[in-house]
């Protein structure tokens, strides 16, 4: 698989920060992913999906490789994200505001909580949605 | 050919017009199987009208049709409505409610028939089941409300589906979306929801379910050694989540 040197790029450039590449083999043997893995050194988690492929199944995928890119609420932000130098671009800012959020929620001690309400990311705005007949 | 074989088969029956006469009344079987034969010739002769058509003329030769349709199906509705508790009407009601090429009156009249008589069996599924296939209209909708509230956990299942999903397939807003996805998915959660129809949802809901925005599913398994571990293992974090094989 063709990704494999720039997943590992990715985990050398992404160490010690919020991200993870994770792997889900599918339709190959056991022994030969092993040895794939190792031979390619693709030295980040896989999972094991086997030849009856239940992640596979469950996630609708039937083109290969398919890639996700979830963000660090486990929200879905990218499907099939681009290749090459642009992947790494959409990673960096997903992982930004990854750690933008790790600074961000610890609430201040001894701070006299009045003033602000911790604020919240607005919410989509509620909308009605009547008028649906027919 | 098939003409040939179908009026051989009428007489074998004794359901032609000549023994009719003075022989005992044809069965409801009997009758479908005429209205059957009737209705695959009208078919196959207007699927032919239809393609050669131009465009302005086929809603006129499709009314022409269900006026067809209509008069081969009333010596089956006099028969079934005679005997509704009649297992065989029951199985000719399904029969019409499978009809993709009746016309929505007919589809209608059977769907009454069917919530009215056999509401509870297997026959208000078939019923909802047709329904679901067609546009939702204000008239659907009315007769898939009163499927809704059957006590066939799978029949008022299919109804609410049949309901909600072009709620989200004609979602104008994410709110409006959302809204749908979870009212379908909260079917498919039910216990007691018909596998048919979680498959149905899994289907139907997938492009939803997996765009953008949207909470990525749980992923359980076992990495290459065995180990047991899983998506939510990574929150706080982004995951390029990269699904391959070698071949």
């Amino acid at each position: 698989m063709a990704f494999v040197p720039h997943g590992r790029s990715l985990v050398k450039n992404f160490a010690d920060r919020p991200f993870a590449l994770v792997g889900v083999n599918c339709g190959d043997a056991l022994e030969k992913v092993r040895g794939f893995v190792k031979s390619e050194n693709a030295n980040w988690r896989h999972f094991f999906d086997g030849s009856s492929g239940p992640i596979a199944t469950a996630w609708k995928v039937n083109v290969f490789p398919t890639m996700y890119l979830i963000d660090h609420e486990g929200r879905i932000a990218v499907v099939n994200p681009p290749h090459g130098a642009e992947l790494d671009a959409v990673i960096e800012k997903l992982v930004a505001a990854a750690e933008a959020a790790r600074r961000e929620p610890e609430p201040k001690p001894a701070e006299k909580p009045a003033e602000k309400p911790a604020e919240k990311p607005a919410e989509k705005p509620e909308s009605g949605d009547e008028g649906r007949k027919g | 050919m098939r003409r040939m074989m179908s009026a051989a088969l009428l007489l074998v029956l004794a359901a032609s017009p000549l023994a009719a006469q003075d022989g005992p009344a044809p069965t409801i079987k009997e009758v479908r199987f005429e209205a059957r034969s009737a209705w695959n010739r009208t078919r196959r002769d207007f699927s032919r009208r239809l393609a050669e058509a131009k465009a302005e003329e086929q809603a006129a030769i499709e009314a022409d049709r269900d006026v067809r349709f209509a008069a081969i199906m009333e010596p089956l509705w006099a028969a079934v409505e005679a005997k509704p508790g009649d297992a065989e009407s029951e199985e000719s009601v399904a029969w019409i409610l499978r009809q993709r090429d009746a016309s929505t009156a007919g589809i209608l009249r059977a769907a009454d028939f069917a919530r009215k008589h056999y509401a509870e069996g297997e026959g208000g599924q078939i019923a909802v089941r047709s329904l679901i296939k067609r546009p939702l209209d204000e008239a659907i909708a009315k007769r898939l409300e009163s499927f809704a509230a059957v006590k066939n956990a799978a029949t008022a299942a299919w109804a609410r589906y049949g309901l909600a999903l072009p709620r989200l397939i004609g979602a104008k807003d994410r709110a409006a979306e959302d809204a749908a996805l979870a009212e379908i998915l909260a079917l498919a959660g039910r216990e007691d929801a018909p596998a048919d129809l979680k498959r149905e949802i899994a289907r139907t809901t997938t492009s939803y379910r997996f765009a953008p925005g949207r909470p990525a599913p749980e992923i359980e398994g076992q990495d290459l050694d065995g180990a047991a571990f899983k998506l939510s293992d990574y929150r706080g974090k982004v995951v390029l989540i990269d699904f391959w094989g070698t071949w």
